[in-house]
Formats: C-alpha cells, structure tokens, sequence
C-alpha cells in the first residue's frame, strides 16, 4: 500500500520534474519543487517504516507522514492542473 | 518555509515535549513508595520537568524543548516504621516527596497542552487543505 502510494507519487515527481525541465522560463522554478515533494514523500514513506520497527517515537512518524500526504495532494493537484493546461491547449482553434 | 508547515511542526515539538512530561509524570507516580534500601538512605527524589524555547534554523520558528534533568528538592517525608529494610536507627523511613494531588493536577496540565497542540496540527492541515483546493476547484 505504501509503496503503491509512493510509487505513484514517485511517477508524477519524476513526470512533473521532466516536463518542468524540458520547457523552459517559468517552469524550471516547478523542477525543484517538485524534487522537494519526492523527497518529503520518501521521508515519509521511511517514517512508516520506522513506526512499525518501533525505532521511531510516534508523534514523528505521524509528522512525517502527514507531511508526506500533503505533498502527495499538493503534487497530484499540480500534475492536474497541468494536465488540464496542455488539454485546454490542444482543443485550440486552429 | 512554509508558515502553516512551521505551525505544524511546532505544534508537533509541543506534542514531544508533553510526551516527555507525561513520562516523568509516570515515573514519579510509579515510584510513589520508593525507598532506599540500606538504613537511612534516601528513596526516590520527585522529578520535574523544565520547557524553554528554542530556535530552529530551518523553519524560522521557536521550538519547544524540554530538561527532564530536574528534581524537586523538597523535604522528604518520614514515617515511623522500623522493621522497614530502609530505617534509621530511630526507625524512621524516608518516603519520596511525590504529592499525588500535584502530579495529578500536572497530568491533567499536560493532557489539555497535548489536545491544544492536536488542535493546531488539525487547523493547520484544514487550511493547507483549503489551499491547495483552489488548484482543483477551478476545473
């Protein structure tokens, strides 16, 4: 479950990091924050395993993985407003 | 750094640092009858718990963190009895200066600090939340 979560986030990190380097302007500023979600998304994701070894207290591996979540939405929100960027784009007149 | 993310996590050293209370509050309930074990010596000795505030770097916000190195330097009670493996000559024992009432009170202290930190992470995370909808409210 877990790893199908970070997966995911890991594959819309890595697209999104892409697509942010490929164009250039704006969008290079949307690489990094991309990376910085993948990587609170594997603290996260660490966290987890921490809290089920039991090496790690458990308010930090909530905290952790709370943060994880909301870069998981904040990541997935970004991904579809951009989607629907390139959609709008391709339904232009021409 | 975000301000809503340093809420959070300020909010989550409040929770670590009455986590940490709460144990010392234990500690001290548990050994509420403690005694030393050679005639005279001293039983356990109350702890206490300290918080002082500290900056960190990275989120900009301060910190709370906590020195559980204190200890109540109260008089000790004594009861008088004398087959007791810790009396003194005069068969006095020393029991710990632990007040149930006090750590009672402390706990109940400690508890209302925990859900009022729970309450900052919770509104902090509706807000967020809130935010990052704007992106998908729009569509």
């Amino acid at each position: 479950m877990i790893e199908l979560v970070s997966g995911v986030a890991r594959a819309s990190a890595t697209q999104a990091a892409s697509a942010a380097g490929s164009a250039q302007g704006p969008l290079e500023a949307a690489k990094g924050f991309a990376t910085h979600l993948a990587e609170t998304i594997q603290a996260g994701e660490q966290a987890a395993v921490g809290g089920v070894n039991g090496t790690m207290p458990m308010n930090e591996v909530v905290q952790k993985v709370m943060e994880s979540e909301r870069a998981l939405t904040t990541l997935i929100s970004v991904r579809d407003k951009a989607v629907s960027s390139i959609l709008e784009l391709t339904r232009m007149q021409v | 750094m975000d301000p809503i993310s340093a809420a959070a996590t300020t909010a989550f050293s409040g929770l670590s640092a009455q986590s940490i209370r709460m144990k010392v509050i234990a500690e001290n309930i548990a050994n509420a009858q403690s005694t030393g074990k050679t005639p005279g010596a001293d039983p356990y000795r109350r702890k206490l718990v300290s918080f002082a505030n500290v900056l960190d770097e990275t989120q900009n916000a301060s910190m709370v963190q906590v020195d559980q190195s204190g200890v109540d330097k109260s008089a000790f009670k004594v009861e008088h009895i004398p087959g007791h493996p810790a009396a003194d000559a005069q068969g006095n024992v020393k029991l710990p200066n632990v007040d149930m009432i006090v750590e009672m009170a402390d706990m109940k202290e400690a508890l209302h600090s925990y859900d009022a930190n729970l309450q900052v992470i919770r509104q902090g995370r509706e807000m967020m939340s809130g935010l990052v909808d704007l992106l998908r409210s729009n569509g």
